[in-house]
């Protein structure tokens, strides 16, 4: 008799192992990649592409991708590096394809770069500061935008941001930087800080 | 009406065979042709290298860039820029290959660049100095690459000298494209010979060898290719 696996073992595999098993043909265990990273990369899209109706859209054919080339996956790569790398592509694709120049981040991205407030009032200042800080963030380059919205949103170390965006460790640090940078520069000069 | 979840939409179009996997030899015929592709394009910039490096030892072109003015032009006629560009662009699809493979990328292309830049300067080095660029240059094909063209005035001409009569001598190109016929009392000195509308710019003579840069006002010279 087949034994099936069940729900707990599925839930307990990492993501290679369920990869490894789906690649042998279980297509079954492809739902709990889905279910594992559907709302982490809708989340992604939607930073990107500013809550747009195309983010749905855009992380759905991200997960039909990685099916059809899920035996080009290289176990060298943390699997959610590459799932990432695929979302992030399709929607630079999508962002390109309909011609959006710029994307909006709400203020709960911003929060991340503030600390926690310690009373009411320094809670409107830190909404102050967040409504400033998205601002500034939404004239950066995307080159700068997407790896402080992996690093701060995403919660991804250097070593993931660079496996995503497909360059060395050392560029994802000069982008964190200098995006950094490029939004303290654009604060100042508007007086906000 | 329920709406579909991304969960469920993508899971039926996996049960209903709509969408299917690509093979894993799918993904090792592609691996094993952009390692392919990377070698052939690494063996074109060598060459490319070489030729360059070639080119600017046979005119000598650093010479030229100690010359105050118009020295980088100068130098530019001698060394055929065509071969550094060329070697460039396939320089960049080269990085872009490289990095494409497993995770390379994290080396970063700058330093990738410069490696491979090293390595094949070296080889077009060695490739120079063991002589094969002589052997080179007469193959049907690669010989297009060997004919080093300052502008469109100036022929470059690498073959033999050989005497019709007294006075007349024959400059023939080693790869066949140009002959020229001139006269003159002493072929060694180039100075006194006389090619019509053209000079003799630049040269040497070694024995029978030659290599002159002749200089060809508005193509008027007689110039028959074979």
């Amino acid at each position: 008799m087949k034994k099936e696996n069940g729900p707990k073992d599925q839930q307990e595999m990492t993501d290679e192992e369920l990869v490894i098993k789906i690649r042998k043909g279980d297509g079954t265990l492809f739902d709990e990649l889905v279910k594992r990273y559907e709302q982490k990369l809708l989340r992604y899209v939607n930073y990107l592409t500013s809550g747009n109706d195309i983010a749905n859209d855009v992380v759905q054919d991200t997960f039909i991708k990685v099916y059809i080339n899920l035996n080009s996956f290289k176990t060298d790569l943390k699997f959610s590096s590459w799932i990432y790398r695929i979302a992030h592509n399709e929607t630079m694709n999508r962002l390109r394809k309909y011609n959006f120049r710029m994307f909006q981040l709400d203020a709960d991205f911003v929060d991340r770069f503030v600390q926690a407030p310690e009373n009411v009032e320094t809670q409107l200042e830190r909404e102050e500061t967040s409504k400033n800080v998205t601002k500034a963030l939404n004239n950066l380059p995307l080159k700068y935008k997407v790896p402080l919205v992996l690093y701060y949103m995403e919660d991804k170390s250097y070593d993931e941001i660079g496996d995503i965006l497909k360059v060395s460790t050392g560029t994802v640090g000069t982008l964190i930087n200098r995006g950094k940078k490029r939004l303290k520069d654009v604060l100042v000069s508007e007086g906000k800080i | 009406m329920k709406k579909e979840s991304i969960s469920e939409k993508v899971t039926e179009q996996i049960k209903s065979g709509k969408i299917k996997m690509k093979p894993a030899k799918y993904f090792a015929f592609l691996d094993a042709l952009s390692i392919v592709g990377s070698f052939i394009i690494f063996i074109f910039i060598i060459f490319f290298v070489n030729i360059e490096i070639h080119a600017v030892k046979e005119h000598n072109a650093f010479q030229y860039l100690t010359f105050k003015e118009y020295g980088l032009m100068e130098f530019l006629q001698r060394a055929p820029i065509i071969n550094f560009v060329l070697g460039l662009i396939l320089m960049v699809i080269l990085i872009v290959l490289i990095a494409n493979l497993g995770t390379l990328y994290k080396t970063g292309r700058l330093r990738i660049g410069i490696m491979f830049a090293i390595v094949a300067l070296v080889l077009g080095l060695i490739i120079d100095l063991l002589g094969l660029n002589n052997v080179l240059d007469t193959n049907r094909f690669l010989m297009n690459f060997y004919l080093f063209k300052g502008n469109n005035s100036e022929v470059f001409i690498t073959g033999w000298i050989s005497r019709i009569n007294q006075n007349e001598f024959q400059l023939e190109a080693k790869d066949k494209t140009y002959i020229l016929n001139c006269s003159g009392m002493d072929p060694t000195i180039l100075g006194n010979l006389h090619t019509g509308n053209c000079e003799i710019v630049h040269g040497e003579i070694k024995g029978p060898v030659i290599h002159v840069e002749v200089f060809n006002p508005s193509n008027s010279c007689n110039f028959p290719q074979r």
